[in-house]
């Protein structure tokens, strides 16, 4: 074996020496070219992993943030439409209570001029009814065109204003 | 003088012995493949010194060129950590074959001579590097086989003495045939060996044959035609080398247990 592998030139010490070498190439190649290499590559796939993990996780973070704002601004948009509910409901509570108490002061007033009417026109009545009965005694004493004294034109006045209030 | 032909002399088959180093020969195949080792040593540097996560034009070239060799190594062992575990050898080995090719092209390198010979010869043009790598790789798969299945498991792959015994406690019929699985067994011994032989020659061979012809073509006429050969074996240099990877790396997966088995497969 060794003879046929001696014309194609084999020997040992040649092919020793050459595996040595290569097992010194394999050596660096391993331990300082492979392996490096190996980590920077792990490290950017593992960088661009993480880029990626961290844009998922933003994605749904604003998806939720989304999610959140849009239930707050249902609640606020909930809650101000209670508040101008009932807003709108003490409005109409105190523009009734405003009405009411108005109607109540116009009609006190009402009232009071209504008094105050009355009191006039029976003082107005009072002081024609003594104008008009001054008037009638003048007149009686003119048509009569007797003369009478103070005691008699009083009667008379009595009188007529007697028949006036019969009248 | 002849302008048109470059006569050189057809290199011997024999390794070249240049000189002795305590008693060792160092043949020009040797001191190439220190050339390659001072060269990787001066990568190593560079790995480690400019290699950054944001990379550079040479690191993107250098990672394209390791991704390309660690698919390739997935698409044979079809199972990512299998791969892991054999890469640092099957690219320490590419990537040697690969530069052991190329750098014999490289014009005036093998100009330059010691005592009136080549003082670098292309390693894969001496059959004892390519003998010596097959023999180391077919030792190794070997080792890692017998650690994978056992000793026992290992050499009953080659001597099927139980499945005789078995068969003929069946039957005479089926232990006739186990008889032929003996045989088959031992046969296999034989495939290990022709492993080393066909993975040496054909990487030698084919490297040995390239630099004669070049040397031929030269000699007939110097211009043009060398230049396409030359392309040639740049192509046959790269094309050997993954040939010789791809080989030790499916000869790997041969000697372990299947992944399923294993349950390594992802």
């Amino acid at each position: 074996m060794l003879e046929i592998l001696g014309t194609i030139g084999f020997d040992y010490r040649v092919a020793i020496a050459n595996l040595v070498s290569f097992l010194i190439i394999y050596f660096i190649l391993k331990k300082w070219v492979f392996g490096p290499m190996k980590k920077i590559i792990d490290d950017r796939r593992s960088m661009i992993q993480q880029g990626i993990d961290k844009a998922q996780q933003s994605e749904t973070e604003l998806l939720v943030a989304q999610q959140q704002a849009e239930e707050a601004l249902k609640q606020a948009r909930a809650e101000a439409n209670g508040i101008v509910a009932s807003a709108k409901e003490t409005a109409d509570d105190q523009l009734a209570h405003a009405k009411k108490k108005a109607q109540e002061e116009a009609d006190a007033i009402v009232a009071k001029a209504d008094v105050q009417i009355e009191k006039n026109k029976t003082q107005m009545e009072k002081e024609l009814f003594e104008k008009t009965a001054g008037l009638v005694a003048m007149g009686v004493q003119k048509i009569l065109e007797e003369d009478v004294d103070t005691k008699r034109n009083a009667e008379v006045s009595k009188r007529a204003l007697e028949l006036l209030k019969n009248q | 003088m002849n302008f048109f032909s470059i006569q050189r002399d057809i290199p011997g088959i024999d390794p070249v012995f240049l000189f002795d180093v305590a008693g060792f020969p160092i043949a020009a195949s040797t001191v190439m493949i220190f050339l390659i080792i001072v060269l990787f040593v001066v990568l190593a540097v560079v790995v480690r010194k400019t290699f950054t996560t944001i990379p550079t034009r040479f690191q993107t070239v250098m990672e394209f060129l390791y991704v390309g060799m660690v698919d390739m190594l997935d698409e044979v062992t079809n199972d990512k950590k299998r791969s892991e575990v054999i890469f640092p050898v099957i690219g320490a080995m590419f990537i040697y074959l690969l530069v052991a090719n190329l750098l014999g092209l490289v014009p005036g390198l093998s100009e330059i001579m010691v005592n009136g010979n080549q003082l670098f010869q292309t390693p894969t043009g001496d059959f004892n590097t390519t003998f010596g790598l097959a023999l180391g790789s077919i030792i190794v798969i070997n080792l890692i086989s017998i650690k994978e299945w056992g000793i026992i498991a290992y050499l009953e792959k080659f001597f099927k003495f139980r499945d005789v015994i078995k068969g003929f406690k069946k039957s005479i019929g089926e232990g006739s045939i186990s008889l032929v699985d003996l045989f088959v067994g031992v046969l296999d011994i034989v495939g290990e060996i022709a492993k080393v032989i066909s993975l040496s020659i054909r990487l030698f061979a084919n490297m040995y044959a390239g630099q004669i012809l070049m040397i031929i073509l030269l000699g007939a006429f110097a211009y043009i035609l060398p230049g396409v050969w030359y392309g040639m074996n740049i192509f046959v240099g790269a094309l050997q080398a993954m040939v010789f990877a791809v080989l030790v790396a499916a000869y790997y997966m041969l000697a372990i247990k299947p992944a399923e088995e294993a349950g390594t497969q992802e």
